[in-house]
Parts: structure tokens; C-alpha cells; sequence
């Protein structure tokens, strides 16, 4: 997906860093994160998810899509954070559907999968079933 | 180093052990896939060898022995698959013939399974024993089974074939022709017969022509699937074609059927040579 601005018509940017910005949807109820780098490290992983947390509440958002398309790396323990905790504090706002966007390359699909298998097997205690995660090619799939 | 540098640093520093990290978890994720296809793939080729030996009890023994010489040959593409060679007798007739059930492999071989037991159906309980009536029988059959389950996939499945029955009276050959063709032998010439274009499971009611052969005097019948003509081989790689058949039934005229048979079986290894086999092949020859 291109990199998001605010001369597009269906997304309102409110708030963005070096790392990640966040915007809405205007054409529903759907809070967009989209990675600006190729990396992004834990601590700046952490506080743009507070911050979509808080826009979520705001906003009544009841789906989420992630734009990861410009990663080439994730970073394992930010992903174990956002799956056990933040997805799950989602749930409890009633946000429980998301999309992802993944970069085209095949062995960072394997790595996801490897990634979220891992997750699943260390946190046997945290209910998956609780949200549903879709991938998908672009924003207009959803729209 | 400035500040602004260190950070730098240490972002690529973490992004590098993140990679490292990716690619560990990642070689034993595919690791585990790999050893589950294994195990998979293991499961798959017992089951599949388990299912041939059930499916080689199809081919017939040809006993008794009303014909002079006959000689089936079934090599299915991938273990098991749609070829089937049919023999049976019925008050004074011998009714043989071969089937060639649409693709191969697993779907083949249920489709040939079904298809043979149909065949025994229709003339064991439904004592039709007439080659074009069997046909239409078998045709209606494959019809009424699949409308039960109306998937426009399934619906193209059939068989093409040949059915003839021999009258041990009269030794007249009744034959019909269900998209496949019937060569026979008389007084030293080979006569191709080309087929019905109808198949079974094809056009919605259709119908097949009977042909009868004299066959008082010596005869030689030869039917066979697509997958003998169709193999691809020789020097440039082309189909093995039926002009290839025929010149090698002439060109081994004087032996027996068997030894006719082993030279086509070794004519078509050659041909074949490190490719591989295109389609499921059988074929059958008899001298009445």
C-alpha cells in the first residue's frame, strides 16, 4: 500500500512518528496504523499502539488494519506485546476485527507464520479465537 | 560519535538481532512444516500403495479360457488410477472390455471402481448383456449418480471405452465403441474401427451403435486407452501415436499375442525412456 498522507480522501491522519502513523478511516469505523521504516523498535512500537489504543476509544473504532508492507524485520517481543496484550485490551473496547497488509516478499510471510505460531505455543492461557485477522493486498479490499 | 550517530547504531544493532532472531524462528518453523509433509507424504504413498493392491485385483485372470490367446496390460500413471480392463462370462457369452475413466490418480481410480461395478451390475443383475444397451445403461447410471451431487465438476467425469460380447454359439463379436476404438484382425489385415464420439457421463442420454464381427474365422482384437498413443518419448520428445501401434502389431505379426504383448510393453518403455508417464495406459488383445 503507498505511503498514507492527508490529501486522501477516505483517511484523516492524527498522529504519526519517525516509525508509524495513525489515521482513520472516514468511510468506517476502522483505525489505520501504517510502518513508515523498515524497522521499528519496540518503545516507539509500544507507544503508537497506546496511542491507537486511546484513538480507539475515541473514535469507536471496530476494526483495525496494519499496514506492514514497508517492514523487512519485526521484532518478536513486540509482536508477542501487541498479541497477548494489546489485541486482547482491544477486544474488551469491541474491536476485534483486523487486517493486515504484509511486504510481497514470501520468506517474511513464513516468518509471520513461525512468529505467530511461537506466540500461540508460549501463551496457551490467551484466547485467539477472540479476534479474527485477515490479510489482505490494500486498503480498497476493506472499503 | 555524535549522539544522533549512537542511536543510529543501536537501531541497526537491534534491528540485526532482530533478523537473526526471524531467521532462527523461522528455519525451525519450516523445519516443522517440512517434517509434517513428511509424515504427511508418508501417510499418503501407504495409503496409495494400500489401495493398489485392492485396485490390481480388478484386472481379470481370463479364465476360463474361451479365447485362444488374451493379454491385458494396466499401468496406471501414479499407482492407482482410471484404466480398467473388464472380463466376465454370462450363460453363453464372454463380455470383455476396456475403460478409460476421466484423469487419474486418486479420483481415477474411484471413478474406475464405480465404473466396474456398475459393469457387473448391469449384467449380473440387470442380465443386459447387449454392448450398446450396456453402454446406455451404464451411461444413466453415471447420470443418475451424479445428479444426486450437481457439482458442475464432477458432472464432466465419465469413462470412455469399448464393451463387446462374444457369442460362444455363433462366434459372433458384438461390439460398441464409446469414444474408443476397436482394431481387429481378419485374414491378415488390421482394420481400425473408429469410435462413437459419445462418452459415458458425456452428452445427456445418449446412445452407442452395436457392430457385430463374424468371428468363425481366426480374429485378433485390439482395444486400448489413450494414454498408449498419447505418451510422450522418442527421439524428440513427440506422442507415441496409434501409426506406432500399428506398425509394431504388423511388424510382430508372426508371434503370439503374449509375445506381441511383451515386444509393445518394451517398444513403449523405450519410447518412454527417462520421461514420464503421461497418462494411464492399458490395453487388451485377444485372438478369438
Amino acid at each position: 500500500m503507498a505511503q498514507l498522507n492527508q490529501q486522501d480522501s477516505d483517511i484523516e491522519i492524527l498522529w504519526e512518528d519517525e516509525f508509524i502513523l495513525i489515521a482513520d478511516c472516514t468511510e468506517k469505523p476502522m483505525g489505520i496504523a501504517q510502518a513508515k521504516k523498515e524497522y521499528i523498535p519496540i518503545e516507539n512500537f509500544k507507544t503508537a499502539f497506546h496511542k491507537a489504543r486511546e484513538l480507539t476509544e475515541q473514535k469507536n473504532w471496530n476494526s483495525f488494519l496494519f499496514d506492514k508492507s514497508k517492514l523487512n524485520v519485526f521484532h518478536q517481543p513486540s509482536m508477542e506485546w501487541y498479541y497477548t496484550e494489546w489485541k486482547q485490551d482491544l477486544v474488551k473496547l469491541g474491536l476485534s476485527n483486523h487486517y493486515k497488509i504484509l511486504p510481497a516478499e514470501a520468506w517474511f510471510k513464513a516468518s509471520v507464520e513461525a512468529g505467530i505460531k511461537d506466540i500461540k505455543k508460549k501463551y496457551p492461557e490467551v484466547d485467539f479465537s477472540a479476534f479474527k485477522v485477515s490479510y489482505i493486498d490494500s486498503l480498497s479490499e476493506v472499503l | 560519535m555524535q549522539p544522533a550517530e549512537k542511536e543510529n547504531v543501536a537501531y541497526y544493532k537491534e534491528q540485526l538481532s532482530s533478523i537473526k532472531q526471524m531467521f532462527s524462528m523461522t528455519t525451525k518453523h519450516l523445519q516443522e512444516v517440512q517434517d509434517e509433509l513428511k509424515e504427511k507424504n508418508n501417510n499418503i504413498s501407504q495409503s496409495v500403495a494400500y489401495a493398489q493392491k485392492i485396485q490390481s485385483q480388478m484386472l481379470p485372470s481370463f479364465t476360463p479360457k474361451v479365447f485362444q490367446e488374451t493379454y491385458g496390460f494396466v499401468k496406471q500413471r501414479d499407482l492407482i488410477g482410471g484404466d480398467f480392463i473388464y472380463y466376465s462370462t454370462s450363460q453363453d457369452k464372454v463380455i470383455f472390455g476396456l475403460m478409460d475413466c476421466t484423469g487419474h490418480g486418486v479420483p481415477g481410480a474411484l471413478l474406475s471402481m464405480m465404473g466396474y461395478n456398475f459393469i457387473n451390475d448391469i449384467i449380473h443383475s440387470k442380465h443386459i448383456l447387449e454392448p450398446a444397451a450396456l453402454l446406455k445403461e451404464l451411461d444413466r447410471k453415471f447420470h443418475h449418480y451424479f445428479s444426486h451431487h450437481a457439482d458442475e465438476k464432477v458432472m464432466r467425469d465419465g469413462m470412455d471405452g469399448v464393451i463387446c460380447t462374444f457369442d460362444q454359439k455363433t462366434k459372433i463379436l458384438h461390439y460398441s465403441m464409446a469414444g474408443r476404438p476397436l482394431w481387429f484382425k481378419q485374414n491378415g489385415v488390421w482394420e481400425k474401427h473408429r469410435p462413437d464420439r459419445n462418452s459415458i457421463g458425456g452428452a445427456f442420454n445418449a446412445s452407442f451403435v452395436e457392430h457385430q464381427l463374424d468371428c468363425n474365422h481366426p480374429t485378433e482384437v485390439f482395444v486400448f486407452s489413450d494414454g498408449l498413443s498419447d505418451q510422450f518419448g522418442g527421439e524428440n520428445d513427440k506422442k507415441f501415436l496409434t501409426k506406432r501401434i500399428l506398425q509394431h502389431l504388423k511388424k510382430y505379426d508372426s508371434l503370439n499375442v503374449q509375445g506381441k504383448a511383451e515386444k509393445l510393453n518394451q517398444t513403449i518403455e523405450e519410447w518412454m525412456g527417462d520421461n514420464n508417464q503421461t497418462d494411464d495406459i492399458a490395453y487388451l488383445l485377444t485372438k478369438i
